[in-house]
């Protein structure tokens, strides 16, 4: 069968600008990018976009790959990931910028939104203060784009990040000063993304319809109050309720939008079942919560819910203690990332919980790619990046910070690389090159003097 | 506007304070905090008269004057007074009161931005679609319960008039949601809304939809003020329902009762005698012990408190119970402390007696009452006093292992000083004394300060956390270490009570009988109740604060009606809008 162009279908749907449905009668075509859709394949399959965090550096001597640029080997703790190298894009040698408070905090502030911090009234490590990024994350602006039909823009989920919030447990920023929080809990998760959800996409009910319909209403009353009052507030007062107004909107603006969409991956879709709720907070259950928050973020990208997610292990600073390795550990991480390298016994413990990172990395790239989607599979049409605040947690140092990549964002990407930079690459290029691989021609990203443009040679 | 001014402002001195070195912050001349350990250096003989560009809640304000002691009283401070949303512990509270709804739904929201150790700082607050979604979630189920009774939600009867007595139920659930009396507008707006869900549900769908939309309404999440009467050089006085909504979150952390509620309406609160006579019920009210005990959690860092994770084999007797238990001790105590005993922050630091239950005084090895509940035991008064003796604070400030001289010594400059530390220079590799066992943690630590990159900070806290060294890692005490005899030998300085001590039980007499530490006590309380730094405008009140507290033998309680009569309490900038 010879494969339609995207132009034939804009033409046969007579041009309209919505969201066209994946059509797989398309088949793969050839990359052409500058034909696709923002958020699309070329073939018009839905893009996706994950982050996936783990945090206080890693050692950087075990994780750094060998070999060259099509030609690499795996390192001892990149290996979990040899089933999905295929896959691959593993980036070293780019300095992650950042600045305004302690390292943690520049680190975390800095490593989506290729922003500085502003100044603040929160903590860093040993009492200086610093406060929220400057800026909207790389997540979020491609959900601006990308994330507009489904029933959530992100989805941003978290295992054991805290019970306060401040900028060492904040990654995503929807604009500066305004963070987005995670959702901790995966049975909350679950009830948020699932309740009501039916995976045959049957349709809406009549009750359904009519609760949409009350909740405009309701929404619609509440929000005149923000309306009312905004009038009559001075400048700061009115920044903070405007930022409410535009949430309740978001959300009011959500409420008709079908429960499920246009992918065929959603023929994968099957609402998930947690079993026992387990408390969710205790140190020994980290592993459990972190793979229910996998299941769920996949699941919900998997029935379109959303396509862009992010999963927060633990916190920059996190103090999880990783019991469940045997590996005699009773410190916590952060704690024992500040020992130095001559300390061998933490630099192997260290060494292993990358080590167990990699293997949940793995494990959540297993979900998608399990998925058929076209001829491919789901993560061919996605683009999955793991980060860390830093890049070695006892130097708080964040130059040739560690960055991997999975999936090909449906063809935009060339796969199986081990790319490595030098001189001073600013990691706002490589941010840069996350946004264009999602198919949206940005020319830079974040602070603009930190953004020489795309990484070169990634997309 | 540059966010870097436009969020966190009244922290900007703040922020210049710290490009000072160590020695520099908190010599006994310099500034420390805005308004910190040392309040008074904006009042005059010690600085001049200062100025500041403050945008506060009222928008961009002009350049102010920080008041000297002699402007206070005539003219009026009032600070900023940002626009504060209802924190967990608030909503749960006035739903509580608003609908007899228990059910304490805000536990599941976002947890808040925690700013300056509080999670009520009202510009450090943010808002999410995930934050705002659990709003409309709880809103739901609220109304939901709350129509399930029909005849005891509403004040009238609807059988006779449904829009009547749904028109009276707006204006009268309206006035206590939105704490104020409701407008025209707002009567019309959720007459619409009722309308809708009678016409497409029925008579309870409207009044269920009605309590939805007020309870996602900025006019109850948010605490907006205004101000009335003509302003006088830029400053307004607070309405009667203003100060009505002020005084019941700042005692017992929920909406105005019905009470307070006719002293707005009856314009009572507008002298000082009617606001004083409110002020002193709501003291007593048994809801302000919750709302002392939320400001002693915090203050006192006490929240990773439930997440202490000790290895059983290593301490015998640990179990997954201890942490409530240490709880339970130092919650009993500040609570006996502020309303039944001393009632001083002095106290607080050298109580001879703590709380226990049989547990407890087994797994520190003390004299075992046998008893399962928690009661005030006497203590040694030698090892053991005050809250520096207590497991909450000596386990939460340690390590699994190994205790940490570096976050108790810190714990005790940062919370009870008021003196903030830089952090360690960007880039250098820290790595703190390893455990050995042949050695020490004193013997590790000397090492660890002779290092000269470490030692200007350091040097101010190690010393001080060193005197906690009789107190192991999960709060027990402890004689030898490693085979070595354990000294509890530290040393205070850069502050009014310099000088060595032994243990924390001298540590904690030390501090008591500091200037500084009682002045923290009140800037820390202000921080609190006002949901704000102190800026420098705010000389006035802060100084009334702590004259109020020494005039009173240095008791808390007073502070808590001191701060009804401070012009950041009773006034604010006129809104420009």
């Amino acid at each position: 069968m010879k494969a339609l162009s995207r132009r034939t279908v804009l033409r046969g749907a007579g041009g309209v600008a919505i969201s066209l449905p994946f059509l797989d009668i398309m088949g793969r075509v050839e990359r052409a990018s500058a034909q696709a859709k923002p958020g699309y394949s070329a073939s018009g399959a839905p893009l996706r976009f994950f982050v996936f965090f783990s945090p206080n550096g890693t050692i950087p001597s075990a994780w750094a790959p060998t070999g060259g640029l099509n030609d690499w080997t795996l390192s001892r703790i990149l290996k979990p990931l040899e089933r999905h190298k295929a896959q691959l894009n593993v980036i070293q040698g780019v300095d992650q910028q950042g600045g305004g408070g302690d390292g943690h905090q520049n680190g975390m502030g800095g490593m989506l939104t290729g922003e500085m911090l502003n100044a603040g009234p929160f903590m860093g490590g040993d009492g200086g203060t610093a406060g929220w990024a400057n800026g909207i994350s790389v997540d979020q602006h491609i959900a601006q784009v990308i994330g507009t039909q489904t029933k959530f823009r992100s989805l941003e989920l978290s295992v054991q990040s805290g019970s306060n919030g401040d900028n060492w447990n904040r990654m995503s920023y929807a604009a500066p000063d305004q963070p987005v929080p995670p959702e901790q809990s995966p049975y909350v998760a679950f009830d948020r993304i699932f309740t009501g959800f039916t995976p045959s996409g049957t349709g809406p009910t009549a009750a359904d319809q009519l609760l949409v319909q009350r909740r405009k209403e309701v929404l619609g009353a509440a929000m005149e109050d923000y309306i009312s009052l905004n009038k009559r507030l001075g400048q700061a007062d009115r920044e903070k309720l405007d930022a409410h107004l535009t949430a309740i909107r978001d959300i009011e603006s959500r409420l008709n939008v079908p429960a499920a969409t246009s992918s065929s991956a959603t023929a994968s879709c099957a609402v998930p079942s947690l079993g026992t709720p387990l408390d969710v907070k205790k140190n020994e259950n980290f592993p459990v919560v972190g793979k229910l928050q996998m299941d769920l973020a996949a699941m919900a990208l998997i029935c379109d819910q959303t396509r862009v997610a992010s999963l927060m292990f633990n916190r920059s600073v996190g103090g999880a203690t990783f019991s469940w390795l045997n590996a005699g550990i009773t410190r916590g991480h952060h704690d024992m990332s500040h020992d130095g390298d001559d300390v061998a016994d933490t630099v192997e413990k260290l060494t292993l919980i990358n080590i167990w990172y990699a293997e949940q990395f793995a494990y959540f790239l297993d979900l998608l790619a399990k998925v058929p989607e076209g001829t491919g599979t789901m993560l061919d049409n996605s683009l999955v990046l793991w980060c860390n605040e830093l890049a070695k947690g006892n130097a708080h140092s964040r130059t040739d910070a560690a960055y991997v990549l999975a999936g090909g964002a449906g063809g935009n990407l060339k796969t199986n690389r081990y790319m490595q930079f030098s001189g001073n690459v600013p990691h706002n290029n490589l941010l840069l090159s996350l946004v264009n691989a999602m198919g949206i021609p940005d020319s830079s990203f974040g602070k603009a003097d930190w953004c020489t443009g795309p990484l070169s040679g990634l997309v | 506007m540059d966010p870097h001014q436009k969020l966190f402002s009244a922290l900007a001195l703040l922020g210049s304070v710290l490009a000072y070195g160590c020695e520099a912050q908190v010599g006994p001349t310099g500034s420390k905090t805005p308004l910190g350990a040392n309040g008074s250096e904006n009042l005059p003989g010690s600085s001049p008269t200062s100025t500041s560009s403050t945008p506060g809640a009222g928008g961009m304000l002009p350049t102010v004057v920080a008041p000297t002691a002699a402007d206070c009283g005539a003219a009026k401070f009032p600070g900023p007074s940002p626009i504060r949303r209802l924190t967990r512990r608030e909503y749960n509270g006035t739903v509580k009161e608003l609908l007899n709804d228990a059910t304490a739904p805000a536990l599941g929201f976002v947890a808040e931005e925690t700013a300056l150790g509080f999670n009520n700082n009202a510009v450090a607050l943010t808002t999410s679609t995930l934050l705002v979604e659990q709003y409309m979630s709880a809103a739901e189920k609220l109304a939901l319960t709350a129509t399930a009774d029909m005849a005891k939600l509403l004040p009238c009867d609807p059988a006779a008039d449904q829009d009547g007595c749904a028109a009276k139920f707006i204006a009268d659930f309206g006035e206590r949601a939105f704490r104020r009396p409701i407008t025209a507008e707002e009567q019309t707006r959720f007459a619409k809304t009722y309308q809708w869900g009678k016409l497409n549900q029925d008579f309870r769908a409207g009044i269920e939809m009605v309590i939805e939309a007020m309870l996602q309404s900025a006019s109850f999440l948010y605490r907006a003020e205004f101000g009335e009467g003509t302003p006088v050089a830029g400053t307004v006085k607070l309405s009667s329902w203003e100060l009505a909504s002020r005084l019941s979150y700042l005692f017992v952390g929920s909406m105005p009762d019905a009470a307070l509620r006719t002293a707005a309406q009856m314009g009572s609160l507008n002298t000082p005698a009617g606001l004083a006579t409110e002020a002193a019920r709501l003291l007593s009210d048994a809801r302000t012990r919750g709302t002392v005990a939320d400001f002693h959690d915090q203050w006192l860092g006490l929240g990773p408190v439930a997440a202490i994770e000790r290895d059983p084999k290593v301490y015998a007797g640990y179990t997954t119970t201890v942490p409530a238990m240490f709880l339970s001790e130092t919650r009993g105590f500040v609570d006996h402390v502020f309303w039944d005993g001393e009632g001083t922050v002095g106290a607080l630091l050298t109580a001879p007696y703590t709380f226990l239950n049989s547990d407890l005084a087994k797994f520190y090895g003390v004299a075992d009452s046998g008893q399962a509940t928690f009661a005030k035991v006497t203590t040694d008064g030698v090892k053991r006093a005050g809250l520096l003796s207590q497991g909450s604070i000596l386990a939460v400030q340690a390590k699994p292992l190994q205790t940490s001289p570096v976050h108790r010594g810190k714990f005790v400059r940062e919370q009870f000083l008021c003196q903030l530390l830089p952090p360690p220079p960007a880039n250098l590799v820290i790595t703190p004394p390893e455990l050995d066992p042949k050695l020490s943690t004193r013997e590790r630590f000397t090492q660890h300060s002779a290092d000269a990159a470490c030692s200007g900070c350091h040097g101010l806290m190690d010393p001080i956390g060193l005197g906690f060294e009789h107190w192991d890692p999960v709060g027990r005490y402890r004689d030898m270490e490693n085979g070595k005899v354990v000294s509890g030998a530290g040393e205070l300085k850069a502050t009014d009570v310099d000088g060595t001590f032994d243990g924390t039980v001298e540590l904690g007499a030390k501090l008591a009988q500091s200037a500084a530490v009682n002045d923290c006590v009140a800037t820390e309380w202000f921080r609190y109740a006002f949901g704000r730094s102190e800026t420098p405008e705010d000389a006035c009140s802060v100084a009334q604060l702590k004259s109020a507290m020494k005039a009173d033998n240095n008791r808390m309680q007073s502070l808590l009606l001191a701060f009804t009569k401070t012009d950041a309490f009773l006034y604010r900038k006129a809104v420009t809008p």
